[in-house]
């Protein structure tokens, strides 16, 4: 078996349902609701783009955190549904508050985003990375990915919920 | 126009029998469940499936399955608007003032009905005693409860997608089109105001559109069933596919604890093993074959139209 690429364990999750449930993440239906959500809960506009591409190997989001607003960026060339995981895991760091990450601000892709006071952070799928990496960015990471779940199975609601609910 | 009745109560039985499962699992359902076998038994006692005189002959024969099919059709009626508009108040308390509405339209008719003096079991029995004011007010109050609640059900499900709510709609319609036509020609047969084939002529309108209404609404109940069953069934062999390419590549599936989950978890599950396969797939630790990249894309497609795309509550 192939070891998993995040952390997780009862902390975690337990973590992970108790930040969903105090901030009402369940609330919002579709993507613009969350990212409306996520900058109230933040203070900071949130913008994202679809700008990077294959380019940038196992970086599958960035997530370039300026003092006045946050950019989630992902690789346009992802489908649809890969693409929106890795958005919600980067608005999971941003809900977490969670620090950049200085081992990515060296990245080549990464350094032309990053201006004065900027911090970023990747979702990286790179299985050597995770393990160089420092226990906390561990965590945080996993932290992420696990809230990125829970918010996915929140938007996953069947088209006709409360049609189905009723004459289902 | 005995057809399109026991069209209609076989139409009402499938649902019903169809729909036990999910009225025994989903408290949500029981509603729309009861409606359509509450339903079914208003149909019944029009004579069509037993005749109207072994019915009618077991309460005294006095025309009493009149009244029983009147509280039954209100009912039934009033039970689909409770499901529907359940929907639209979903946090909200049940407003007590909904059963307030059917109390207050079944007693006003069956007051009516105890007024009317009765003859022999009849299929026609209110249109031959249309010369008494009770008689005509009797079906006129029923008929208006059920255009009533027909209107109701039509403004419950207005804000929602009419790709799927349409049935709903035009059902209502119907039933509303039917409902005042009979009335309008009880009044005009109260006042004997047209020949006896012009009347026959107005009354026949009743039939086609209120049972053409009925079964669209069921047909509308119905296909939610077949739209939740179908997605089911599609999920169910997608994760069974998904499954397989994780194991043949040896992913143990990083899925997040059981959590706060809103679309089933079949769709958690897909989701996760979706996310998980392109994970690896971008880490290079596994490398899909043409066919495992056919079903992934064919089971993405499944999850990604589910996704935020949920209808507004
Ligand atoms: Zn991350």
């Amino acid at each position: 078996m192939t070891e998993s690429m995040w952390k997780g364990g009862h902390d975690i999750a337990d973590r992970c349902a108790r930040i969903f449930e105090d901030n009402g993440l369940g609330g919002p239906r579709n993507m613009e609701e969350l990212v409306t959500r996520v900058s109230n809960i933040s203070g900071k506009p949130v913008m994202i783009e679809p700008l990077g591409d294959e380019r940038w190997e196992t970086i599958t989001a960035l997530w370039v955190s300026y003092p006045a607003s946050d950019l989630v960026l992902v690789r346009a060339t992802d489908t649809h549904l890969y693409r929106t995981h890795c958005i919600l895991h980067e608005l999971a760091h941003i809900i977490y508050r969670h620090p950049g990450c200085s081992d990515l601000a060296s990245a080549e892709v990464v350094q032309s985003l990053i201006s004065d006071g900027a911090t970023v952070r990747g979702r990286v799928v790179n299985p050597q990375a995770v393990r160089v990496a420092s226990e906390r960015s561990e965590t945080i990471e996993g932290e992420a990915e696990n809230l990125a779940r829970l918010l996915g199975r929140s938007l996953l609601r069947p088209r006709y919920a409360a049609g189905e609910k009723s004459f289902g | 126009m005995v057809t399109l009745q026991t069209v209609a109560f076989a139409v009402l039985c499938l649902v019903a029998v169809l729909r036990v499962g999910s009225a025994r699992s989903n408290p949500h359902a029981r509603m729309s469940w009861l409606a359509s076998v509450v339903g079914a038994l208003a149909l019944l006692t029009l004579g069509s499936v037993i005749p109207l005189g072994v019915l009618d002959g077991a309460l005294g024969g006095t025309n009493l399955i009149y009244l029983v099919q009147n509280l039954l059709a209100t009912t039934a009626f009033w039970l689909v608007l409770q499901a529907a508009a359940s929907q639209e108040s979903e946090d909200t308390p049940h407003s007590r003032r909904r059963y307030w509405v059917l109390g207050v339209i079944l007693v006003a008719f069956s007051v009516a009905f105890l007024f009317i003096d009765r003859g022999p079991t009849s299929p026609t029995f209110i249109h031959d005693n249309v010369d008494q004011l009770a008689a005509v007010l009797c079906a006129s109050i029923y008929l208006a409860g059920i255009g009533g609640i027909s209107l109701q059900l039509m403004l419950a499900v207005r804000r929602r997608r009419l790709v799927a709510y349409w049935p709903f709609v035009v059902g209502g319609a119907l039933a509303i089109v039917a409902c005042i036509n009979e009335i309008v020609w009880l009044f005009i047969a109260h006042a004997h105001a047209v020949d006896a084939r012009t009347q026959a002529l107005g009354y026949a309108l009743f039939d086609p559109f209120f049972y053409l209404g009925v079964i669209l609404i069921v047909a509308g109940i119905l296909s939610f069933t077949v739209r939740k069953w179908n997605r089911e069934t599609q999920m169910t062999l997608a994760i069974r596919q998904l499954s397989r390419i994780t194991q043949r590549a040896g992913l143990t599936s990083a899925t997040a604890e059981d959590g706060p989950a809103t679309g089933g978890p079949q769709l958690s599950v897909a989701y996760d093993l979706l996310i998980s396969i392109h994970d690896e797939t971008v880490a290079g630790r596994v490398q899909l074959t043409a066919r495992e990249r056919r079903v992934l894309s064919r089971a993405e497609a499944l999850v990604t139209r589910e996704l935020g795309m949920a209808e507004a509550r």
